[in-house]
């Protein structure tokens, strides 16, 4: 189990692989962002994209997703408060296979809550090429160690 | 369709209510945000949330839902460069009922893209007891009404 104690200012890790398919973008953009560059392959053609793009929030939720996988799954998260910002900087499109580059910018204990403690990351999605499509400045809550072990009530 | 010249500053309008699903909290974070306070109550149970609640990313989702298809007519968006300030302020649990209150802060033609303006909007996602549980700004790139390539 990963805590809090176990991340570390300045560190770099890079993980995830996913396939994004048409299916999948046509899927969540009739679901819940329904452009016409989302869901309709040809209507896309006569968009400033000249085809089908991806849902900003679809890249955000693939993103979660290799987060979780590969980060959160073996930690003791306790949710996130939010992202000062996400920034989409290139389009994603059916065919690409996109993954995660992970920066620990800075970490703190909470004072309200010392048995959870903040960790700030710089998020970069990244695609096959290794270009940067989008970029998340988010927070996550985690366990201390010592707080599970009873050491803090 | 909405286009930049149709929405004007302080515009504040609210759109919804969208009913939480427990079916789609779980179909989506099964998907994208597989973790157990997402999944069901008895993971819930010991955690912040208490019980099932959705996946942050599903409730912007679901907000988008509301900002894309709750006016009118359809927005003439080109997209958008990113959001700020995106704040999950309350957990949203199933069976909650979601509205979103958007208000146009600031509007500006495109320097580079004479055919579209961006509109900066202030988003609310607020709950039936009137709690806000998520917010953040974003900005919107809306075609112009006389450019007839999206008409």
């Amino acid at each position: 189990m990963r805590y809090w104690e176990d991340f570390e200012t300045g560190a770099v890790a890079c993980y995830g692989a996913y396939h994004v398919t048409e299916d999948e973008i046509v899927t969540f953009g009739r679901a819940y962002d329904p452009l016409p560059f989302h869901i309709d392959p040809e209507a896309a053609k006569a968009s400033p994209y000249g085809r089908l793009t991806a849902p900003g929030l679809l890249i955000c939720a693939i993103f979660m997703r290799m987060l979780v996988d590969n980060v959160l799954a073996d930690a003791a998260s306790m949710g996130s408060p939010g992202c000062d910002a996400v920034t989409w900087r290139l389009p994603v499109c059916a065919g690409d296979t996109l993954s995660v580059r992970q920066e620990t910018l800075s970490m703190r204990v909470l004072e309200s809550r010392p048995e959870l403690g903040l960790v700030s990351n710089r998020f970069q999605v990244l695609n096959q090429t290794g270009e940067i499509v989008c970029e998340i400045m988010s927070k996550g809550l985690f366990g201390r160690r010592e707080a599970s072990a009873g050491a803090v009530s | 369709m909405i286009h930049y010249e149709d929405l004007e500053i302080d515009q504040c309008d609210t759109f919804g209510t969208i009913t939480v699903d427990a079916d789609e909290v779980v179909e989506f974070a099964r998907r994208y945000d597989p973790q157990r306070f997402h999944l069901s109550d008895e993971g819930a149970r010991d955690t912040y949330f208490g019980r099932l609640a959705a996946s942050g990313w599903h409730t912007a989702a679901m907000t988008m839902k509301l900002m894309m298809t709750g006016r009118e007519a359809q927005l003439a968006s080109l997209g958008s460069p990113g959001l700020e300030d995106l704040r999950w302020r309350r957990p949203v649990y199933p069976e909650d009922l979601l509205r979103a209150r958007v208000t146009v802060t600031d509007k500006r033609l495109s320097r580079s893209r004479p055919e579209m303006g961006l509109v900066h909007f202030r988003v609310e996602t607020i709950n039936q007891d009137d709690v806000v549980v998520m917010s953040f700004t974003t900005v919107s790139m809306l075609a112009r009404r006389d450019n007839q390539a999206l008409a």
